[in-house]
């Protein structure tokens, strides 16, 4: 199906598709204003939103000064110009379609991802050095590159905060503070752990968020681990995620 | 309006309806057969795809207007190499110049298609323009530690199998004409060759329609694909199918079946397969990269809207044996694929 499908009224199916479009604009320029844009795609590609949104609203306007210009054009005053080739009348399935994003993004704030999404995606715990464009900025990305790097000797301090994961291994359960790696959107992020070892994790939640500060210990494996001196709940940050 | 028509608007009032009614509920935090959280995920992850891919495919639906508006049947004659196997070498490297990921090249290579240009020329380009441009390139060079053994890998097995998947479509499609490929109406070419499309005079109309209608068009399978994406990546555990018990022949097909489901932009997704260089060897991962940038979840739904259903069904089965049997051949002479 090529044609319009808004029962083959050419007007009302760019008044339709300007109206959409004009939705979308408004969707973009609020999740730019207010910041929420980065709870679905990394900062840097923030401008491309800008420029999306912009040129969708240059758009919108050009197809609602297309439906005069078409009407003068064709002539017709009961039905539209594509009704002269010939096209099928389709259906208003596809101006649905396209509300779905609208309708659920204004109605579903965005999370950041919780434990169970954190376990299903694979804890990344070593080589991470590979996986960033750059030297890391936040804090726990900073910690956890040179904590995997071998960069931080045993007995060095390190204050991090991220969302607690219990994990059940084979040999009992371990304790992991986790921060979402996003490389474009949160789709493609992979979670990143920090292993917690000492009597103050017990008391931690899973899901929760804390800002933990220790020392560093060979732990179980040989994987670098935190023995966590003090910890504090805090809220989830305005920003959960971490960038290459 | 006919049958199938007043079927789909029935679809459409049931899915508005499901969909407002979801919304709702989901704004008061309610869960709707599914967890609220769950759903909460599923909407996240579906607007993140959404809200990435969008800039590359308005970017796509421009170039493709602008192709739509200018470019006229002779001028695609005159350029496409008339030697058939030289113009699906030349269109697997296109990439290099215009680098566009898979979802900005489908309407591309679309627009092309309707001018003239030869199908399986069309298929080489959206199968390897996602691999073989310097922004991919990049992102592989650097996920991979910085050497170029992965990087010259990945673009060398894409190209080939890009080149190889093209020549076969070519030869499996040659008694079907070029517009039975791509739903093309004549007339609707005709007259924006002639500068009157939509009934709007000049160039300038026939690209703004053109814009707004192959917007239109190509981005309500976007959402179609994220949205079915979405719920499979929120509900597919990772750990889960790379726990299953697999051989080092069996890592390649379940890393490619990883790389459909989870539909990644090929600009990111050799990040993702770098997360897994300690569990599988480099020939699975290999297969995740080339056969995740030439399909997933999301780009089967929109190339159902490029191709005619059984030219779409033949270029997806096409693509996964190219795909299968380069990796596997690879692996086994590769003593398993070690990196």
């Amino acid at each position: 199906m090529t044609g319009s499908p808004a029962g083959g009224h050419l007007d009302s199916h760019r008044l339709m598709l300007a109206a959409l479009l004009m939705g979308l604009t408004f969707f973009l320029y609020l999740l730019l204003a207010t910041g929420r844009i980065t709870r679905y795609i990394n900062p840097s590609l923030a401008t491309f939103t800008k420029a999306t949104a912009a040129a969708l609203g240059v758009l919108a306007l050009t197809q609602l000064a297309l439906i005069p210009l078409a009407a003068r054009s064709c002539g017709c005053e009961e039905h539209g110009h594509r009704d002269h080739h010939g096209e099928d009348h389709g259906s208003r399935l596809p101006y649905v379609l396209l509300l779905l994003p609208l309708c659920l993004g204004a109605a579903v704030p965005a999370v950041p991802f919780d434990t169970t999404m954190a376990l299903k995606r694979g804890i990344i715990m070593e080589g991470l050095g590979t996986l960033l464009r750059g030297a890391p900025r936040d804090p726990f990305l900073v910690a956890a590159e040179a904590l995997y790097d071998g960069r931080l000797a045993p007995g060095s301090t390190v204050s991090i905060t991220g969302m607690v994961v219990r994990r059940r291994e084979r040999t009992g359960e371990s304790v992991l503070l986790c921060r979402f790696l996003v490389f474009c959107c949160a789709a493609d992020s992979m979670p990143v752990g920090v292993a917690l070892e000492g009597a103050a994790v017990e008391r931690l939640e899973n899901g929760a968020w804390a800002a933990v500060k220790g020392r560093v210990v060979p732990g179980r494996n040989g994987t670098p681990t935190i023995q966590v001196e003090t910890t504090k709940i805090v809220p989830v940050l305005v920003d959960p995620y971490v960038y290459p | 309006m006919d049958d199938r028509a007043r079927r789909d608007d029935i679809l459409a009032v049931a899915l508005l309806a499901v969909t407002i009614g979801l919304a709702s509920m989901l704004a008061n935090g309610h869960g709707f057969i599914l967890p609220y959280r769950l759903w909460q995920t599923i909407v996240t992850i579906f607007l993140s795809v959404f809200l990435e891919a969008l800039p590359f495919v308005l970017l796509g639906v421009v170039v493709s207007s602008l192709i739509h508006a200018c470019v006229s049947p002779d001028l695609i004659a005159r350029v496409v190499p008339r030697n058939r196997f030289l113009a699906h070498l030349v269109a697997g490297l296109l990439g290099l110049v215009f680098p566009i990921c898979e979802c900005g090249i489908i309407p591309v290579v679309r627009s092309l298609i309707r001018k003239g240009l030869p199908v399986s020329v069309g298929v080489v380009m959206i199968l390897a323009i996602p691999i073989v441009n310097p922004v991919v390139a990049t992102s592989t060079y650097v996920a991979f530690g910085r050497h170029p053994g992965v990087l010259l890998w990945r673009l060398s097995t894409g190209y080939c199998i890009a080149v190889g998947v093209g020549l076969c479509f070519g030869l499996l499609s040659a008694r079907f004409p070029v517009k039975q490929a791509a739903p093309l109406q004549e007339e609707e070419a005709a007259c924006a060759v002639e500068g009157n499309h939509g009934g709007v005079p000049g160039r300038l109309g026939a690209f703004l329609a053109h814009l707004g209608e192959e917007f239109f068009e190509i981005t309500r399978f976007l959402v179609l694909g994220a949205f079915l994406s979405a719920i499979v990546q929120s509900t597919v555990s990772r750990e889960w199918l790379i726990g299953l018990p697999y051989g080092r022949l069996l890592a390649v097909p379940l890393m490619m079946l990883l790389a459909y489901l989870l539909s990644i932009c090929s600009e990111a997704d050799a990040f993702v397969a770098s997360s897994f260089r300690s569990l599988f060897p480099i020939m699975p991962l290999l297969g995740f990269m080339v056969f995740g940038a030439m399909l997933d979840l999301k780009s089967t739904v929109m190339l159902r809207a490029t191709f005619a259903r059984h030219l779409a069904r033949r270029l997806i089965v096409l693509i996964v044996f190219g795909c299968l049997l380069t990796f596997l051949a690879l692996t086994l002479l590769s003593g398993g694929g070690a990196a």
